[in-house]
């Protein structure tokens, strides 16, 4: 066999373990809208760290940290730290959101804001942000197997037939189960991906270099500036950091499919102790870090940084080792994505297109309606993937600016009793037009500042002054 | 008081209507727990330790295990970190205990 064919078929074996995995799951359950969608509301702490690990590592940590380790160097590590604080913020937040969805029936984000503030249209503008955020994180992790599929076929495949089959196979996937499905994926994924981070991050500079230490020693001899902050770019310093990991610490678990994951826990107490422990996961990246600064000095001048933690592995290993690197990070991209598609599906159909538009549909038409939106959703970022290409950070911190605009609304909602609901809306519809105004005259950063964080600190100044300006209007009971 | 009681699977919450005038509300008031000032005080020493403080650690010299000295600083702070948590998760449970107990 030729080595490209080894590696195409090692990984080929890996995601149909992954697949068969998911299609299991999702037989002999009853598959109504909440199960679908929420797992019954039933898992315990074991299957909870899974989903929620599912969701940490994705592609992005895979080849994006190892992307921007390679072509920015200390900028990457902002991704060390925002990763530990965002279940800092989590510890404080979701056991309260938690509490109110089991009081109030919640499913989603926007069922939050639609019971707190009680306005449809808010509660619709929550979904639509958080959909169009999930389109360049799912677009990234679409991207990210295009990657490996091309790189493990030593160039045979082009990316783009990759892609394609790649969102074949998730659509497949989502179809066939839901969110159980994902979560027991999550398991083989993430035992894969620990496996591969440790095993490259101390198997490949000690190839080139005998060791981590004799690695970074080198790399500072070469390249002295590399690891600090702003290491190969000029913009990226300290004001960058700081304002970077507040916005996407505090974003985290705005994401509508992290918020949603809290509702599937069997009790606030499983998600405080999960804030305890998961941060020890998070580790695992120090291990990625290591491959992209030895590429460094390995295989320099690469066009894209991303391409750079598996073409160090394919010069480094055999064939074989290739596709089980691959293997593991098509599926760290494939559970992820799963994930994302589901909840945007069902949010596009049960809170933003049932409310607004059709009233009277029933939950069976909803989740019709969720699962058509599945293959349109599939099918966007497969465009945008195709059409439209970003490093894979650049893709995820887009979608960090859209989220955390409903941080000042969930905070505020749980905590003051003072907010209204012109005062939130004023003050996300600020953010938010913020962001698009930022993002799209390419201004961010603005000296130095993360724009997202700008437009936070807007956003939570308006709520704080226009809730101040408008009456509280209690619902009767 | 309960915090929470028992409840159907579908929402029992009023369907929204458009609440800009006396139509409808703007603010359902919601009763949560504020978390203590023991376990927030906890909760920004990692904040502080790993994000706000960065002109402090990212430097590379001097090296510890080989690591530069700030990647070495995070992953420490993951740890600690994790630590921190885990005093502020005991803090809350016993409040949430003695509070069982007084009613």
């Amino acid at each position: 066999m030729s080595p490209s064919a080894i590696s195409l078929t090692t990984i080929f074996v890996i995601v149909a373990a992954g697949v068969a995995i998911g299609f299991l799951a999702g037989v002999h359950r009853k598959m109504d809208l909440e199960q679908w969608t929420v797992g019954g509301r039933g898992f315990g702490a074991a299957l909870m760290f899974l989903l929620m690990a599912g969701e940490v590592y994705t592609t992005f940590s895979f080849l994006g940290a190892s992307g921007w380790a390679y072509s920015r160097g200390g900028p990457t590590l902002y991704i060390m730290a925002y990763l530990t604080l965002a279940y800092v913020v989590s510890f404080f937040i979701l056991p309260p959101i938690w509490e109110l969805g089991r009081k109030y029936g919640m499913q989603t984000q926007s069922d939050f804001f639609s019971m707190r503030f009680g306005n449809k249209y808010l509660a619709g503008f929550v979904c639509l942000v958080g959909i169009a955020s999930f389109i360049p994180y799912l677009q990234l992790q679409i991207t990210g197997v295009g990657i490996i599929v091309s790189i493990a076929s030593f160039d045979g495949i082009g990316r783009t037939p990759a892609m394609v089959i790649s969102v074949a196979l998730l659509v497949a996937f989502v179809f066939a189960s839901g969110v159980r499905a994902v979560a027991w994926v999550s398991v083989l994924k993430d035992v894969l991906m620990v496996l591969a981070a440790v095993s490259i991050g101390i198997g490949i500079p000690h190839i080139h270099f005998g060791g981590i230490g004799p690695m970074f020693a080198a790399l500072v001899r070469s390249r002295p500036t590399h690891l600090t902050m702003p290491g190969a770019t000029t913009n990226l310093g300290h004001t960058w950091y700081v304002s970077t990991v507040l916005l996407t610490s505090l974003g985290f678990y705005m994401w509508p499919h992290a918020f949603g994951a809290a509702f599937t826990a069997k009790s606030g107490d499983t998600l405080r102790r999960n804030a305890v422990v998961m941060p020890l996961y998070t580790i695992t990246l120090a291990f990625i870090f290591f491959v992209g600064f030895t590429a460094v000095l390995v295989v320099p001048g690469l066009p894209n940084g991303d391409l750079s933690l598996l073409t160090i592995v394919r010069q480094s290993f055999p064939p074989w080792f290739l596709g089980v690197i691959g293997g593991a990070g098509a599926l760290t991209a494939m559970v992820p994505a799963a994930i994302f598609i589901l909840t945007a599906a069902t949010l596009f159909a049960k809170n933003l297109y049932r409310p607004i538009f059709a009233p009277a549909m029933t939950d069976d038409q909803v989740a019709i309606l969720a699962r058509v939106m599945v293959v349109v959703l599939g099918l966007i970022s497969l465009l945008l993937a195709i059409y439209k290409s970003a490093t894979l950070v650049g893709l995820l911190l887009t979608g960090y600016a859209g989220v955390t605009q409903f941080f000042p609304g969930v905070v505020l909602g749980l905590y003051w009793k003072r907010v209204t609901m012109p005062g939130v809306s004023a003050g996300m519809i600020a953010g938010v037009a913020t962001v698009i105004f930022l993002m799209l005259s390419h201004r961010d950063p603005l000296y130095g500042w993360s724009a997202g964080f700008l437009a936070l600190c807007l956003n939570f100044l308006i709520a704080t002054v226009v809730s101040r300006l408008t009456p509280v209007l209690v619902v009767p009971e | 008081m309960p915090l929470l009681t028992l409840r159907s699977p579908h929402s029992k919450y009023p369907e929204p209507t458009l609440g800009f005038g006396s139509a409808g509300y703007n603010h359902r008031p919601v009763r949560v727990k504020r978390p203590s000032l023991g376990a927030l005080l906890l909760g920004l020493i990692p904040f502080i330790a790993m994000c706000l403080s960065v002109s402090l650690w990212d430097r590379i010299q001097p090296m510890i295990f080989g690591l530069p000295f700030n990647l070495c600083w995070l992953i420490a702070w993951i740890v600690l970190g994790s630590l921190c948590m885990g005093a502020a998760y005991r803090v809350e449970t016993a409040r949430d205990r003695k509070d069982s107990e007084n009613q």
